[in-house]
């Protein structure tokens, strides 16, 4: 924190308010014992071996006196100094969360969701620093991850990189009824403020998009999958504009021209294609495969009838 | 003794650590410190060589204090938010998308919130620029407030007169919201290379479209509602009938297109309309008529 002082050097300075200053830095880090303080001021040179510990029980009092507050030294607190309250605090206001909010949705809509839990991470540290509770309180609430359990998150990553085998319990968004399933897990992702598991599932042998908030239970785990089992739709078709949409990850473009682009994709399921190609509204045609193409045809005309009744 | 000892206090401690809260609060110079210290001091206590030996009091506890242009101010503690260089990373990815996608004033709330975070981390952040802010969206948001028609200039060179509406973000992409010859319109901002606020006016909407739509079967009971809608009705069937305030019109399409033939537009009829239009030209696309 502070470099060593030779004696003679001290005289530019107020001994005292080092003493005060280092006190302060030395609680905010971490809640400290008498004996501890001591040691430390001795090495700093602002302390003399043979001086009373009332000294520091004076600097004490004075950072009391300054706004400071600070727990008496009880067998509670392992007989250490607990500093709660600090005028040194960041003082971060309502404006600054709400630009915060606004640029983690941003960083959010991305959806990678290790870049996410960094951001937890950094958002939980900077709230350690402002003393503010109810700012606190509404820096942890930017993150994503206060309606998720980190531990569970973590936990899924990690399946998701081994690709394991997962029984587990799953509450239908249908009817709500808990059922078991054998999945193996393929990548987690976050959309619309959801928490979504990309996986093979066993009995229905197809590739699914679960819901993270209704796995219910993990019963038991499998490491490794052995045969890759997933599944994935490849399909091609050409795109007028992009409209208000992007291309994401899972789509290139093999040829432009002037009447827009050829587009190659390669999708988790027939219903994540159906959806993605259908948001391209009359903007997108496709032209592979032949039997996807029917497909899209027969929503669309399904989707006709509705409005001529 | 004990009691004693509980009153006492170091005046000059004190002071060093006035000194230091009152340079947390802003840039100040010597003279202008001194008088902010003595303000609620009886007698003037603090004069330029007690507050220069305060300074490096804090100096020499690692809190980094610069002067420049004859004002002192804290550039960092030692005793501040740890901060590693990922997590500088991330802040700079922050800074990057409020200068890339946001208004000035947010631009100006997060270059002050970096430089609190600045004085109370124990490394350098970031550089506070302020000459990269996106003026296209400042231009923009001025015509909206002062109700003033703006033309475009596209890339390609063509130019349209709109009536702004307001500034509308979709899946990291920024668009302005018009009406271009009556109807509801975005454009792309990155296909702009130029704005310009005309002096004609246009009179604004006072209120935003609401539609209302139903959402049939499994979608029904699995839709989470987005901030701008509500339920209006439960049917006994389980289906829900949905309203929607202010969505802008296609992003809201192509939405509801994902949802296929689970969802149907309502009202307004000329809504519905529209929206069987583009049913029918997107099965053209297909040869279907």
């Amino acid at each position: 924190m502070l470099k060593i002082a030779q004696k003679n050097e001290l005289n530019q300075v107020s001994l005292t308010g080092m003493r005060a200053l280092l006190l302060v830095g030395l609680l905010i880090q971490a809640p400290r014992t008498l004996e501890e303080i001591r040691e430390v001021f001795i090495l700093y040179n602002i302390m003399e071996e043979n001086h009373s510990n009332d000294i520091i029980r004076i600097d004490l009092n004075t950072l009391r006196t300054m706004g400071c507050e600070i727990s008496k030294a009880t067998a509670k607190t392992g007989f250490k100094y607990v500093l709660t309250k600090h005028p040194f605090g960041l003082k971060i206001d309502k404006n600054d969360i709400l630009v915060l909010k606004k640029a983690y949705k941003f960083i959010k809509e991305k959806g990678d969701i290790k870049t996410l839990l960094e951001f937890d991470n950094l958002f939980k540290k900077i709230a350690e620093y402002v003393m503010d509770n109810d700012i606190k309180e509404q820096l942890y609430g930017i993150s994503f991850t206060k309606e998720f359990s980190i531990d569970l998150i973590n936990t899924l990553l990690n399946d998701c990189k081994q690709k394991n085998i997962l029984n587990i319990v799953y509450q239908k968004p249908t009817d709500n009824v808990e059922s078991y399933k054998k999945i193996i897990t393929q990548k987690l992702v976050f959309k619309n403020d959801k928490l979504y598991l990309y996986c093979y599932d066993f009995d229905r042998k197809d590739s699914i998009i679960l819901n993270v908030k209704r796995i219910k239970q993990i019963i038991s785990r499998i490491i490794g999958s052995g045969d890759n089992q997933f599944k994935i739709i490849k399909i091609k078709f050409h795109l007028k504009s992009f409209g208000i949409l992007d291309l994401n990850e899972e789509e290139k473009i093999i040829e432009s021209n002037e009447n827009g682009y050829i587009v190659e994709a390669e999708y988790h399921n027939d219903f994540v294609a159906m959806q993605r190609v259908l948001s391209f509204g009359m903007n997108c045609t496709v032209l592979e495969p032949l039997d996807f193409r029917n497909k899209i045809i027969q929503k669309l005309k399904n989707m006709r009838k509705i409005y001529e009744e | 003794m004990k009691n004693k000892l509980s009153s006492k206090i170091n005046i000059s401690s004190m002071q060093v650590i006035k000194t230091l809260q009152i340079l947390l609060q802003g840039n100040f110079t010597m003279n202008e410190l001194v008088d902010r210290l003595n303000i609620n001091e009886k007698d003037a206590i603090f004069n330029n060589s007690v507050v220069s030996k305060y300074i490096n009091t804090c100096r020499y506890c690692g809190i980094e204090i610069p002067k420049i242009q004859n004002k002192y101010f804290v550039a960092s503690m030692p005793f501040g938010l740890d901060l590693n260089s990922n997590d500088i990373d991330l802040l700079e990815k922050l800074q990057q998308v409020v200068k890339q996608n946001m208004l000035k004033k947010y631009c100006q709330i997060f270059d002050n919130l970096i430089n609190k975070l600045n004085k109370y981390s124990n490394k350098k952040i970031i550089k506070v620029d302020k000459n990269t802010y996106k003026m296209t969206l400042e231009i923009f948001e001025n015509a909206v407030c002062e109700h003033r028609k703006v033309k475009f200039l596209y890339k390609n060179g063509a130019e349209y007169i709109c009536s702004p509406i307001k500034i509308v973000e979709n899946e990291n992409k920024i668009f302005f919201n018009v009406i271009y010859k009556n109807k509801d319109k975005l454009i792309n901002s990155e296909r702009v290379a130029g704005l310009s606020v005309l002096t004609e006016k246009f009179f604004p909407k006072m209120s935003n479209i609401t539609v209302t739509y139903k959402m049939k079967n499994g979608l029904a009971k699995r839709y989470s509602l987005r901030e701008n809608e509500k339920i209006l009705q439960k049917l006994e069937n389980g289906d829900i009938i949905i309203s929607n305030s202010g969505e802008v019109k296609e992003i809201l399409f192509s939405r509801l297109f994902r949802y296929d033939d689970l969802c149907e537009i309502l009202t307004p009829k000329q809504y519905r309309e529209e929206f069987k239009n583009i049913l029918d030209s997107t099965l053209n696309n297909y040869g279907v008529s």
